[in-house]
């Protein structure tokens, strides 16, 4: 550690010292057309090919010797913007890049190849949403986080679901940031879609190693997406239709380049469409009975920021989404009779509601200041909140009518999980000259987590005292501060590197945690078109998620690193080489090993549901973890035919003293090979393809391949016949085999059509068009024949999602 | 919204998602188990009540299918504290015995047995000390749930002696005998005679059973938060005592314990302590060795979860090397109480 942090101080007065009479360019660069902040936009004296690229903001700083400056700031896919000017002082130039895209192309990435091989930066992919809407979807619902389950390292988890899991990591170690706020459950309709609405989403960024130090607090990806701020030049908006959900996009100007506004939403209608039927059925067969099951999904991103000059922006953006399960059971019938003269007329009312929800809220209020031409600021409050309920509640009501009498009584119960953030950050980017990028900066999150809650409430007209009770884990705070500094160093045009350090503390019941992690990466270019990076990255993360293996439930509990239970730790580092021929291709091969400790795991035996009943420590068993792999990565970024190859050779193992015996096993998701080849098709002017075809090997599972007699029930009586034996089913460790491989073919079109004022798109597709049975879950089966007195044993498979058609209307205006 | 193309239309959407989330089952007729040998399943449960048996059978594996074999001429030798014993005699039915010798508490026992066509096996197991008969203090005690609702029960806090340097382990189990009861009776006009006796009622009499306690009627309790409890179904009859008594147990450990008193409460529902004779209940303790411990354990663990697709599999533990199945060893000891005056005035009161 003292060594890393000499050598980083050396490296930067070192490089400090040269300045000379320099001014400094700042500014932004945004889209011209809806005012969008470009990020990673190059912006560079056009000769000596010195530069910076903007940041998220679009925001950029760049310091040239005083003179004749020519120059330039390009983008993929937009036209490029050159300019020669004198420099004599420091000058603030806002740049609005036009869009330039050819009709027969298509572009899947703002990041251009030569950009991406001249980075520090190792293991990261971003993505545009107009990548998404491309590469067909299943039931059309165009999926950002599902297109990431396409590139190497990142693994999906069981068919069809939006779980990721990154370089053998598990889903609690992606720190998944929408605008900058932790998002803690990224999946609807039980992870068959991701609650990220791409309509709503300007770009997107996965790092799967080398972490800059201003990431923390996870171990395995950071994934940042970034809302759309609004067009502040015209208003526009988008709507679509499709199997599953509708959705509507609107954004414009309040102020012309003042103040914007985007808003969309999203909603599934299952629920919707099937009412009248449920309530014909009721008409027929209810007898009193209205019974209303249903589901929906629905999300609400919105987004409003102001201008108050080239240095003050203010932003709020908001998130928020759930899915809901419900019963509705209304029920009201009254029972008239006779009896010995005697007339009686009772009338029997009650009502039911039973749900299963769960969902994110999330919110930002951002203020940007420009403080200086060298010194960008980022003033963040933030909230986060996601919570999981289950819930019945009744109500009955019996009324005498002869005797004028009511009986009440209700009955409520619920169990919650929750966690809750409350942030505050101070991120600030500093570049004193085009050999130095300084980023520093403080996070402080507020944690408050409940980790199962019950709740209780009865009331009975009889007299006897009501129940109002609330038990279990609730609301446990915990602190998180962090603080970093990282430099991108330019040492010579060939090598360049990110040096930083990240210092974090949590503080949980008493407990105080600390971590200080190194974080470094380097890039050497050993010709104009080739380099080679490398990484390394120690990483602590106070959460642990407790997941039910079988499948990535919204049952799944966040749960705080305690005095017993340690922050998870891993250490991992990365080696690569980045090549390209020219602006359109892209070659890239990375080799990293990657070290955890501290993981926890549900005991062998234990589960969700014995979670109320006492402590969830004592429920879970705390191991290790290793994964080590290659990744290739061949993509073409721009023209008529684009897309990549994706291939992954991996590892993840486990390894927990309590379960198996303490073997070493494999990682529920490791999978050996993984091949991804995508396409994108631009057909006329009116229509384009999409194709994508994945394989992987198959995910281990469990199953027993032995049994063995028990000790019991026969011992006793040696000399009785011993066909009632009792026997144990027997494996020797977890996961000690593996499903079928997995493979399937997507195929989609899309065909656009300009209307008067609408542009109309319909998609159409299918989802595994070979209709391979891919296994969703393998589980023994046993039949017993009554006639032969004898049971079979049956290994059977379920598959879903076997060639899934889908449609959709789209128009944007 | 137009109805005639609503409800045709909502039909044809809701019939797609349907068919798109709907699962298709198939069998799996291709699958390939790992290849393995059978291998020998030794199982014995030592005490020092009884004498030696230990039985030998093979293991059924899927691939190559096999079925269970009882191993009858297999060579199962016995060793304490590393002396040979001997030769254990075959008896049939995969049994083995040595006549007339009985284990003794403290002392280590290793079988090893060779058999033709098998790998040779061998396991080990130390005779547990006896649990000593606990300090048991009895009192009615109320619970009043969280829910709100309030149960009345009787609570018999159990103190044990155990030592600081080593970890016991213990199933605890319940037992009493009901009194023979005659109910449904009512006096017959005609008297008859049924084969057996001469009816003059139609009495039907409940015998006098023995009584076991359901673990879901049993609360248990300590102040330390280190001992574990594990409450299982009545599988596990390794008392020594006439089997009827063996019972639900529950079973914990003193492991990470430093205390050299152990003390755990049991509360028992009413209805199980009603009528019972002689107005006593016997507390059983079985002292386990850490090996048999541990397969209890498990097996009561994979019990538990084994129809639950939301937990992971238990592998059950084994400690036969190169083998299957439990050599361990038990030590039990009974205790009887006899209810309290104020308890049985409450009984009466409430029955």
């Amino acid at each position: 550690m003292k060594l890393f942090l000499l050598c980083f101080a050396l490296l930067v007065t070192g490089t400090l010292v040269v300045r000379a009479q320099n001014a400094t360019i700042s500014g932004t660069i945004t889209d011209a057309r809806t005012g969008e902040p470009l990020l990673s936009a190059n912006i560079y004296h056009s000769e000596t090919l010195s530069g910076t690229a903007s940041n998220t903001y679009g925001f950029f700083s760049l310091r040239q010797p005083q003179g004749i400056i020519p120059l330039s700031a390009t983008f993929t896919g937009y036209q490029s913007f050159t300019a020669t000017f004198t420099l004599s002082r420091d000058t603030v130039i806002n740049i609005a890049l036009e869009p330039v895209i050819e009709l027969d192309e298509v572009v899947v990435s703002g990041q251009s190849p030569l950009q991406n091989i001249r980075s520090t930066q190792m293991g990261t992919i971003q993505l545009s949403p107009a990548k998404t809407e491309i590469i067909p979807a299943l039931l059309g619902e165009t999926d950002i986080v599902k297109t990431f389950q396409l590139m190497p390292g990142v693994q999906g988890g069981t068919e069809g679901t939006s779980g990721f899991y990154v370089r053998g990591g598990g889903p609690d170690q992606n720190l998944i940031l929408l605008d900058g706020v932790p998002v803690y459950n990224v999946s609807h309709l039980f992870g068959f879609m991701s609650v990220f609405n791409s309509d709503a989403i300007r770009n997107v960024t996965l790092i799967k190693g080398g972490f800059p130090a201003r990431y923390g607090g996870r171990l395995s990806s950071v994934l940042d997406i970034r809302m759309k701020e609004g067009n502040n030049q015209e208003f526009k908006g988008s709507a679509s239709i499709g199997i599953i959900s509708s959705k509507l996009t609107l954004e414009g100007p309040i102020k012309s380049d003042k103040t914007s506004f985007m808003f969309s939403g999203r909603r599934s209608y299952i629920d919707l469409l099937s009412y009248p039927f449920q309530m014909m059925a009721n008409k027929k067969y209810g007898e009193g009975e209205k019974l209303w099951v249903g589901y929906f999904l629905q999300d609400f991103n919105a987004k409003i920021n102001h201008t108050f000059n080239n240095q003050h922006r203010l932003y709020l953006s908001v998130y928020t989404g759930k899915d809901k399960f419900f019963l509705n059971d209304k029920y009201d019938h009254t029972y008239s009779y006779a009896y010995e003269d005697q007339q009686s007329s009772i009338q029997y009312k009650s009502e039911n509601k039973i749900r299963l929800q769960w969902g994110n809220t999330t919110g930002a209020l951002r203020w940007n200041n420009i403080i200086n031409n060298q010194l960008f600021a980022n003033l963040t409050a933030t909230v986060s909140d996601y919570k999981f309920r289950i819930f019945e509640d009744y109500e009955h009501e019996q009324i005498d009518r002869i005797a004028n009498t009511t009986q009440k009584s209700s009955y409520y119960y619920e169990y919650y999980s929750q966690i809750r953030d409350y942030g505050l950050k101070a991120d600030f980017d500093f570049v004193p000259s085009p050999q130095h990028y300084f980023r520093f900066g403080m996070h402080n999150t507020l944690h408050y987590f409940s980790p199962g809650v019950t709740v209780n409430r009865d009331y009975y007209d009889s007299g006897s005292t009501p129940i109002d009770t609330i038990y279990g884990n609730k609301n446990i705070p915990a602190n998180e501060m962090m603080v970093y500094v990282e430099d991108d160093i330019t040492l010579s045009p060939a090598v360049r590197l990110n040096a930083g350090l990240h210092y974090s503390n949590f503080n949980v019941q008493g407990t105080t945690y600390h971590s200080l992690e190194p974080r470094f990466s380097a890039r050497f270019m050993l010709n104009k078109r080739l380099s080679a990076k490398v990484s390394y990255t120690n990483m602590q993360q106070y959460l642990h998620l407790l997941a039910n293996s079988s499948m990535g439930l919204p049952t799944d509990l966040w749960v705080p690193a305690t005095k017993k239970i340690k922050p998870q730790k891993s250490q991992q580092s990365a080696l690569g080489l980045a090549y390209a021929p020219n602006t359109i291709y892209e070659f890239s091969v990375e080799g990293y090993y990657k070290y955890m400790k501290n993981l926890i795991d549900y005991a062998e035996g234990a589960s969700f549901f014995e979670l109320n009943q006492g402590d969830w420590e004592d429920l879970v068993t705390v191991g290790t973890g290793e994964s080590y792999g290659v990744e290739l990565l061949a993509q073409k970024h721009l023209g008529r035919v684009s897309g990549w190859v994706g291939y992954t050779l991996s590892w993840a193992n486990r390894q927990f003293d309590e379960i198996g015996s303490g073997q070493k096993y494999p990682y529920r998701y490791d999978s050996r090979h993984d091949i991804s080849i995508v396409t994108t098709i631009k057909l006329t002017e009116k229509s384009d393809f999409g194709a994508a075809w994945v394989f992987r090997t198959g995910y281990p599972f469990t199953m027993e391949d032995e049994e063995f007699h028990s000790p019991f029930n026969f011992f006793k009586e040696p000399n009785s016949p011993s066909n009632d034996l009792r026997t144990i089913e027997h494996f020797e460790k977890r996961n000690n085999y593996r499903m079928p491989d997995y493979h399937r073919l997507d195929l989609g079109f899309n065909f656009h059509k300009q209307k008067k004022r609408v542009y109309r798109t319909w998609s159409v597709g299918v989802y595994n068009a070979y209709a391979r049975n891919n296994p969703f879950m393998i589980f023994k089966d046993h039949e017993w024949d009554e006639q032969n007195n004898t049971s079979t044993t049956q290994l059977k498979q379920l598959s879903v999602f076997n060639m899934i058609p889908y449609v959709r209307w789209g128009i944007k205006f | 919204m137009n109805h005639k193309i609503y409800s045709p239309l909502s039909l044809a959407i809701a019939i797609l998602v349907l068919l798109g989330l709907s699962a298709c089952e198939t069998l799996i007729d291709d699958f390939e188990y790992e290849k393995k040998p059978s291998r020998l399943v030794v199982n014995a449960i030592l005490n020092p009540d009884s004498v030696i048996n230990i039985h030998v059978s093979s293991s059924r594996t899927y691939n190559p299918p096999g079925s269970f074999k009882l191993i009858e001429n297999a060579i199962v030798e016995l060793f304490e504290n590393n002396n040979p014993l001997g030769q254990l005699n075959s008896i049939g039915n995969g049994y083995y015995s040595l006549p007339n010798t009985y284990p003794q508490e403290n002392a280590t026992y290793k079988v090893v047995v060779v058999a033709d066509g098998y790998e040779s096996v061998w396991a080990e197991t130390t005779i547990p000390r006896k649990a000593e008969n606990p300090q048991v203090e009895q009192r009615m005690h109320t619970t009043t749930y969280e829910q709100g609702y309030t149960v009345t029960r009787m609570e018999y806090n159990l103190t044990y002696e155990v030592p600081i340097t080593q970890a016991v382990f213990y199933g605890t189990s319940i037992s009493s005998q009901k009194q023979e009861m005659a109910v449904f009776c009512e006096e017959l006009e005609t008297p008859y005679f049924d084969g057996y006796y001469y009816r003059t009622d139609t009495c039907y009499y409940v015998p006098a059973e023995p009584l076991i306690v359901l673990t879901q009627y049993i609360s248990t309790y300590s102040n330390s938060s280190l001992i574990k409890f594990l409450k299982s179904w009545g599988e596990y009859q390794t008392s020594s005592f006439d089997e009827n008594y063996s019972a639900e147990k529950v079973y914990f450990s003193s492991q990470n314990y430093s205390s050299n008193k152990l003390s755990l409460a049991l509360r028992i529902d009413y209805y199980y302590l009603f009528d019972n004779l002689n107005n006593e209940i016997t507390i059983w303790t079985d002292s386990f060795d850490e090996v048999l411990y541990k397969f209890m354990y498990s097996l009561a663990k994979k019990y538990e979860v084994d129809d639950s697709p939301f937990a992971e599999k238990v592998s059950v533990y084994s400690n036969v090397n190169g083998g299957l199945g439990i050599f361990g060893s038990s030590n039990s000891t009974g205790h009887v109480i006899q209810y309290d005056d104020e308890f049985l005035e409450s009984l009466k009161s409430n029955y």
